[in-house]
């Protein structure tokens, strides 16, 4: 479930649709037992896929959630018994499997949202794809789609990003065209720097000017 | 400009050399400059490319005259051509063959040593980390050593290229021996695998002064690990300034690859340094930067061309078609063998002929290492007279068992070691364990029966394994200590049973460790319905954990993050059931050198602070503590030469009395007289006496040719799953 966070006037410009300025990252419900045993099972999953004695990383990604779930529409709202059985799930619930395994082995994560240029070659079936499951977020506008990652904290003001639905930490360096980073918005406790980019919490940063 | 320019390595096809790359980054700064590409296979395609004006296509090195080459060029170079050579060990040769001359782009000898493998000097004046390596002529216990220190995620390397990535000690012997045999030689390496992306840093440079340089993320690799695309950025300054010192002081002239390995933490690791550009090198000119360009402009003393990066610095390799020169034509290819399936195309320049004759085939191989103790009781191999005799090391097996008298002491749960009777049943094992106070792990009634029987009480028993209630005419003993389940649907039966032990427990499968027994929970589904049975247990009944998986097999960093994992779960499971977790089993499968160096009482202290209740942490070195403590003396039956030297040697053991012969190296040693003379990795195999293909006991010992049939051989390391796996094929009967 996402929720309506601070506006940013920035985002105005940029985005298809107005519920994108103010969604905050996914949340998966809770319903009680069941969705405790279920985050516990994730968490647990996420340590023995981690290797940390093995290849010694501490900022090592959960790779494996990529490769465990495949991406496509997710029925909101959803909790978390349900979301780690379910076998595709949506950029949001990829979001927040992360953020809950990168937190459990003590890296200071938190939601972002990138917006991201395609072309209506590629847009057009994602929206058919979409409209088959009533109540899945409208995240696809006619050249640019909202998308969830997560914003990792490795030092004291700086961070980077990972996007778990690719499994790529993304790179700050400035990208246009097909899934190029247009911008970006970061729920952050201080303001952090992405390589050459500032990230403010709750506002947009804009990436690239669109042509 | 009207200049000439040789450049030779064409081969163009998925291993690409850099020739063709480096032709057509010339071709762009050069519109008019002469290019002659230079090959020593038809089949490379780079010959055929249009940028070429003329080619030179010169025998394979194997047939290659050297002396009548190494004046050919030289005759080009003074009548004023540029040579510039993509290939390691051409640019090597060159180095030796041809005198510095100021139209050679490639560096000198002096300059290339600190660059070569394994252990490339230059790093040290870089700010680069290096992966952990060692050189493959040491002892093979310390090799093996190595390799679990390092999880098994280690590279066996050749000496100029090739490296193969091995993940047991069987997939070790094969790569030394397939490297070995294509260069020629037994100086390998063994160098950890870092998990990093792959990222390199190209430079051009005359007389060690830098004319360019680029640093290349890639995007993609292909299955043989060449870069198919990139993209071009520039060098970062902390790391130009010394690339610039490490050239200045190479005096380095032509172009360099350096490749690195950059993990997610940030941390830049050294790989390689190549002495020529990279295959890749036109996609950096197509991006702005024209690297060889900038080397003959260098050492033109041209003003410098265009050095500006494209906004979009990014490449891509295609593939393409181009039309065959009239001149060269294709080769045919030979007949199809029956051997190797596939393979055909590959680069037939022989470059391994290069490598200069004379060098030695073996490196000279330190010889295995011994205890006092273990010295001692070899001394008794002189007097075997009947063999092959297994040689029981008393004074060995006394101290092995003796590191157990001094309990492991932790905050948390006590450790408590249990010995495994399946590896070694035999009586003297069993009164040690006996005498070192540690409890009796089984895996069948027929083995809780044995430990009964040599004095352990059903509460010092603990009961593992998928067959444990096996044979069914055989008493299932009650009160034991534990017995730990396989499966959800065992977990189930006990708990319906009216058994009275002391603690139920379940193996679990933790994800990712490949492991055929204990219970998947990588499935929710799967972990609710174990939590199911847990919660279900009797109120009275301790509840217990186990996971097993040999350090032998996974090293000690991955069988670390098992037990770890290990422990996330039991806490997990503690926490959805409300049972508490009283004991934890670790299993065994360690290698005695491991046994000794993990900290058994740290890894109790962590267990319990996620498992406030745990009480025993159950460790079962059997394996570590008697595979050392048992030797097979053979005799040679037949010693069998070429051209007088010792080649192969069969002795009266086999993998009936070593099944586990190629699993693991084992210390060998020589009878000479009254002693045991210690024998080194070396060019003779010692096959055993069985007509089976793959009973070879070593597969390179160092025995001197002097070596007579009845002269007696001692292979140490036998005891363990050698002596309670081995069998009596070849022998006439059954056991």
């Amino acid at each position: 479930m996402r929720s309506v966070g601070a506006d940013t006037s920035k985002a105005a410009g940029i985005v298809d649709r107005a519920e994108w300025v103010r969604a905050s990252g996914s949340k998966l419900a809770h319903h009680g037992p069941c969705c405790e045993r279920a985050r516990a099972w994730l968490v647990a999953m996420g340590r023995s896929h981690d290797f940390a004695s093995t290849d010694g990383l501490a900022f090592a990604a959960p790779r494996w959630i990529t490769k465990r779930w495949t991406w496509g529409p997710t029925r909101w709202p959803i909790g978390w018994c349900e979301a780690v059985r379910t076998p595709t799930i949506d950029c949001g619930v990829f979001m927040a499997f992360a953020l809950e395994v990168f937190r459990a082995k003590g890296v200071e994560a938190y939601p972002g949202q990138v917006l991201r240029s395609y072309a209506e070659e590629s847009t057009r079936h994602w929206r058919h794809k979409w409209a088959a499951l009533p109540g899945a977020f409208n995240w696809i506008g006619s050249q640019v789609v909202y998308h969830e990652v997560c914003v990792v904290r490795l030092g004291e003001h700086e961070a980077r990003i990972y996007d778990p639905t690719d499994g790529i930490w993304l790179e700050p360096s400035i990208r246009g065209g097909h899934g190029g980073h247009i911008a970006i918005r970061a729920e952050l406790p201080v303001s952090m720097k992405w390589g050459g980019h500032a990230l403010t919490n709750g506002q947009w940063t804009e990436m690239v000017a669109r042509g | 400009m009207k200049e000439t320019i040789f450049v030779s390595g064409l081969y163009s096809g998925p291993s690409p050399s850099a020739g063709l790359g480096v032709a057509r980054s010339l071709r762009s700064a050069f519109p008019s400059a002469r290019l002659v590409g230079v090959d020593y296979w038809a089949g490379s395609s780079g010959l055929h490319h249009e940028v070429f004006n003329s080619t030179w296509l010169k025998p394979s090195w194997d047939l290659i005259e050297e002396g009548l080459y190494a004046s050919e060029l030289q005759a080009e170079l003074d009548q004023g051509a540029f040579w510039l050579p993509t290939l390691d060990l051409e640019v090597d040769w060159l180095s030796r063959k041809l005198r510095p001359h100021a139209r050679l782009l490639s560096p000198t000898a002096a300059a290339l040593a600190p660059t070569r493998k394994p252990r490339a000097t230059i790093v040290d004046m870089l700010p680069l980390a290096v992966p952990p390596s060692m050189d493959m002529s040491a002892p093979d216990e310390q090799v093996y050593e190595f390799c679990r220190t390092h999880s098994w995620r280690v590279w066996v390397k050749g000496p100029h290229h090739d490296a193969v990535a091995v993940t047991s000690w069987r997939e070790l012997e094969k790569a030394r021996t397939r490297v070995g045999d294509r260069w020629q030689t037994d100086r390998l390496s063994i160098q950890a695998h870092v998990r990093g992306y792959e990222e390199s840093i190209c430079v051009a440079a005359v007389d060690g002064r830098l004319a360019d340089a680029v640093y290349v993320r890639k995007r993609i690799t292909t299955p043989e690990g060449k870069t198919w695309a990139g993209r071009v950025g520039e060098v970062p300054a902390d790391l130009l300034g010394p690339i610039e010192d490490a050239l200045r002081s190479l005096s380095w002239t032509g172009g360099a690859e350096i490749e690195l390995l950059r993990d997610v933490d940030g941390r830049l690791w050294f790989l390689e340094w190549n002495p020529r550009f990279p295959a890749w090198v036109y996609g950096a000119a197509l991006s702005g930067r024209n690297l060889p360009g900038a080397l003959v402009r260098k050492k033109l003393g041209l003003p410098e061309g265009a050095r500006a990066l494209s906004s979009h610095p990014e490449f891509t390799r295609v593939v393409l078609e181009v039309p065959v020169r009239a001149e060269l034509p294709l080769p045919v290819p030979t007949e199809p063998e029956h051997g190797e399936l596939g393979g055909y195309g590959k680069y037939g320049a022989v470059l391994s002929a290069i490598i200069p004759k004379g060098a030695s085939r073996v490196a000279a191989a330190t010889p295995p290492s011994l205890t006092p103790s273990m010295a001692t009781d070899l001394a008794a191999a002189v007097d075997v007279t009947q063999t092959p005799q297994r040689l029981f090391l008393p004074r060995t097996a006394e101290e092995a068992f003796s590191q157990l008298r001094g309990p492991a002491t932790s905050d948390g749960a006590s450790v408590r070691y249990a010995y495994s009777l399946k590896t070694s049943p035999d009586p003297e094992y069993l009164a040690l364990a006996r005498k070192a106070g540690m409890l009796a792990e089984c895996i069948s009634l027929l083995e809780v029966k044995r430990a009964l029987e040599t004095g352990w009480a059903p509460d010092e028993i603990v009961l593992n394994g998928p067959g444990k209630w096996w044979p069914a005419d055989e008493p299932a003993v009650d009160g034991l200590r534990a017995v730990f389940c396989d499966s959800i649907e065992e977990l189930e039966r006990l708990t319906a049973s009216r058994r009275s032990d002391a603690l139920w427990g379940v193996r679990l499968r933790v994800p990712g460790l490949g492991s055929r027994f204990g219970v998947p929970v990588d499935e929710p589904a799967m972990f609710e319905r174990l939590c199911g049975v847990v919660s279900r247990l009797p109120a009275g009944r301790s509840f217990g954990v186990h996971v097993h998986m040999a350090s032998t097999l996974v090293g000690l960093g991955h069988w670390r993050d098992v037990v770890e994992s290990a422990v996330v779960w039991a806490a997990m499971i503690e926490a959805s059931t409300g049972k508490r977790v009283r004991a934890l089993d670790l299993g065994g499968g360690y290698h005695p050198d491991d046994f000794a160096r993990i900290p058994f009482a740290d890894v109790a202290r962590f267990a319990s602070e996620s498992l406030p209740e745990l009480g025993e942490v159950w460790v079962e070195p059997g394996r570590a503590l008697t595979q050392s403590t048992m030797a097979v003396v053979t005799r040679v039956l037949d010693a069998r030469r070429r051209d007088g030297a010792l080649e192969e040697v069969v002795v009266d053991a086999c993998i009936a009395e070593l099944p586990l012969a190629a699993a693991y190296p084992h210390r060998i040693f020589r009878v000479t007289g009254d002693r045991a003379v210690p024998v080194g990795r070396g060019k003779v195999r010692l096959l055993g006496r069985i007509c089976m293909e793959d009973d070879v006991l070593s597969t390179g010992v160092d025995l001197p040719d002097t070596l007579e049939v009845g002269d007696c051989l001692v292979i140490c390391d036998a005891g363990a799953y050698e002596r309670s796996m081995s069998y009596a094929f070849g022998r006439g009967g059954y056991v």
